[in-house]
């Protein structure tokens, strides 16, 4: 599903290089929980966001599902992004202007030929954010829901295009424990679904839901 | 389809959150778009009015009045004659001349049908210096002049007043209770703006003077024309020089008529159209570059506002073409909103701009379709210029650093 081998990446702060991945190989099945661990500042989220194809190696390679995902061309990397991968963030990173059902609609809005007509994509959004527990929350903006909500509405807009991989970077960092063990149990669910999940966490209880762990050491893999 | 749709939404939703800052930034477009719609409708008014003078009073033509305008009223005037007329004729260049008592009567036919209309008392030779063509009958000619016969030209808006759709010729009209028989039928030109030369009756000035109410022997006005442009200074002159001579004045003393001379007036009114062209015209470009510059400055602002949503919108797959348009969507909200507003704008100008143009002249700018269908082009134009760098901008964003940026 996943393979990476020898992947670095080195960011340039000013004259000061910052080698934030040092060469890191690892293999994720499909289906499989992981959690990814690791210290502050050791590549975790430089990690996720190579795996998410929002960022591109400076060497070594990566296989997305059989195909090497390095010389694809920005659109086509939007396009696996769209129609591939699930995103979860810290901080929710939803629309403030938009509602809920909006805001979990727009993936749907890149979609190339806009296939699905209104009317489907805002009943297919609808369903999903039912399926998150918001149900009787469509019409509500972010500043009108509580971190947990929000964090379900990222859920549902990271699952509205059906993607085999989720990529989540701490998403319960900003969420009591109650709530975060909530969050878990949804992300758990999409991955009874077969989806494989990613998770980066600080949080041991948290990891301790996963299946797998894989931990990050000064830009390598610890174990 | 959809996204420009839900982008459009968007995008006047956050225009309508910030009413103040969009109003600002639209102003400049209003402005410009306003001065620009003012400009032309107003100078294609202008336009028309004075081909309009052109074709109905013709180019080369000169108008003497008795009098001075500070003197009084025309027709209490008792300084030009028939002989002044024959006088004028002999200079070198004049093509034609015809006296002109001119006033405004109702005309009456059998029944009750009525019909306010000018009355022009004029030598058949008006013809030579006026396009007034006969469409039926004849116009009167210079023996009726002599023995004041009671013949009239209707203009044919009269002749419909009056008749409906029956034959006017050969039928008795009645002027201030002078009846008098119809003899002829001006072709139509159209309402010229203050003066309709289908709404007219034509007779000879001898019977105007003589036998309408109030009865006089002194000419109010006498129009010449000449037979070149070019002619015209030297036929005033002449003039002058004739008249004062015939009417025994001294060095000092001022005329005792006035000539005004149709083309100056006309070349005075083309000076002043392009004068206001030419200051609405720097006015809507200063406007329009200022506005366009205005508005990249809020769309760069807000790019920089929304890297956050920007670095979102490309991790959900968004690609560069997809928040290019985008932005470029929101300018053209903003500059096309102002395009209509402008319209508004420009369209109250117009009115304003006739209104005090009415005092002289009857003006009548109509709003056109191409003047909108160009607010619509200038402001797309503006939205595309100005919204075109700070799209790119937001396109070009790179999502880890816009996904960083707290
Ligand atoms: N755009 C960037 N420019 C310069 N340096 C960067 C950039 N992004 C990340 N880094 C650096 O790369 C290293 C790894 O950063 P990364 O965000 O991957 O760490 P992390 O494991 O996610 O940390 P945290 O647990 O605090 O989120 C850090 O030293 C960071 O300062
Ligand atoms: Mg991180």
């Amino acid at each position: 599903m996943i393979s990476l081998t020898e992947i670095t990446k080195t960011y340039q702060l000013g004259s000061q290089e910052v080698r934030a991945l040092r060469g890191v190989s690892l293999e994720i099945q499909t289906g499989e929980m992981v959690a990814v661990v690791g210290h502050s500042g050791s590549g975790k989220s430089t990690l996720m966001h190579i795996l998410g194809c929002l960022d591109s190696p400076d060497s070594g390679s990566y296989r997305l599902e059989g195909q090497d995902v390095s010389g694809l061309s920005k659109n086509r990397l939007a396009e696996v992004r769209n129609r591939r991968i699930g995103f979860v963030f810290q901080s929710f990173n939803l629309l403030p202007r938009l509602t809920a059902l909006e805001n979990v609609e727009l993936p749907l809005l890149y979609r190339p030929g806009g296939a699905e007509s209104n009317a489907a994509a805002r009943g297919h959004a609808r369903q999903v954010l039912e399926r998150v527990g918001l149900a009787q929350r469509l019409d509500h903006r972010p500043n009108q829901l509580s971190g947990g909500q929000n964090q379900r509405v990222a859920i549902a807009r990271a699952m509205v295009t059906d993607p085999a991989i989720v990529l989540a970077d701490e998403p319960t960092g900003n969420l009591d424990s109650a709530t975060g063990v909530e969050i878990m149990k949804l992300l758990l669910d999409l991955n009874a679904e077969g989806r494989t999940v990613l998770i980066v966490t600080h949080e041991p209880d948290i990891a301790a839901m996963c299946r797998r762990h894989i931990r990050i050491h000064d830009g390598r893999v610890a174990s | 389809m959809r996204f420009v749709i839900a982008t459009l939404k968007m995008a006047v939703g956050s225009l309508a959150l910030n009413k103040l800052r969009s109003l600002l930034s639209m102003l400049g477009v209003i402005i410009g778009v306003g001065a620009v719609i003012a400009m032309l409708s107003l100078g294609s008014a202008f336009g028309d009015y004075i081909s309009s003078q052109i074709t109905v009073l013709g180019t080369n033509v000169l108008f003497v009045r008795a009098g001075q305008f500070q003197h009084g009223p025309l027709n209490t005037m008792q300084t030009l004659t028939v002989e002044d007329c024959e006088a004028i004729m002999e200079i070198p260049g004049v093509r034609a001349v015809t006296p002109l008592a001119s006033t405004s009567a109702t005309l009456k036919a059998g029944g009750n049908a009525t019909n306010t209309a000018m009355i022009w008392g004029v030598a058949p030779s008006l013809g030579e210096i006026q396009d007034c063509q006969i469409q039926r009958g004849r116009m009167f000619n210079d023996a009726e002049v002599r023995r004041q016969a009671r013949v009239a030209v209707l203009g044919p808006k009269s002749a419909q007043d009056l008749f409906g759709d029956a034959e006017p010729i050969s039928q008795s009209i009645r002027i201030r209770g002078v009846s008098f028989e119809v003899i002829g039928l001006t072709k139509a030109v159209g309402d010229q703006g203050g003066f309709n030369p289908d709404d007219r009756a034509i007779i000879p000035y001898t019977t105007c003077m003589k036998q309408l109410p109030p009865r006089r022997d002194f000419l109010p006005m006498i129009m010449v024309s000449t037979f070149d442009k070019a002619d015209l200074p030297t036929v005033t002159a002449g003039m002058t020089d004739t008249l004062r001579h015939r009417h025994h004045m001294h060095t000092q003393t001022d005329d005792d008529f006035s000539i005004r001379n149709m083309a100056e007036i006309l070349d005075t009114f083309q000076a002043v159209s392009l004068g206001l062209t030419m200051f609405l015209g720097t006015v809507a470009g200063i406007s329009l570059i200022v506005g366009g510059i205005g508005i990249m400055n809020i769309m760069l602002a807000t790019v920089a506002e929304r890297t956050r949503e920007i670095g979102t919108r490309k991790a959900i797959g968004a690609k560069e073409r997809d928040i290019m348009s985008q932005f470029l969507i929101e300018a053209l909200v903003i500059t096309l909103g102002g395009g209509v507003v402008g319209l508004a704008l420009g369209w109250g100008l117009m009115e304003v701009g006739a209104g005090i143009v009415r005092r002289w002249l009857t003006l009548d700018p109509t709003l056109q379709w191409w003047s909108v269908a160009l607010s619509v082009v200038i402001s797309t134009l503006v939205g595309l210029c100005s919204g075109l760098y700070p799209a790119w901008r937001a396109s070009r964003l790179d999502p880890i650093v816009a996904l960083r940026c707290d």
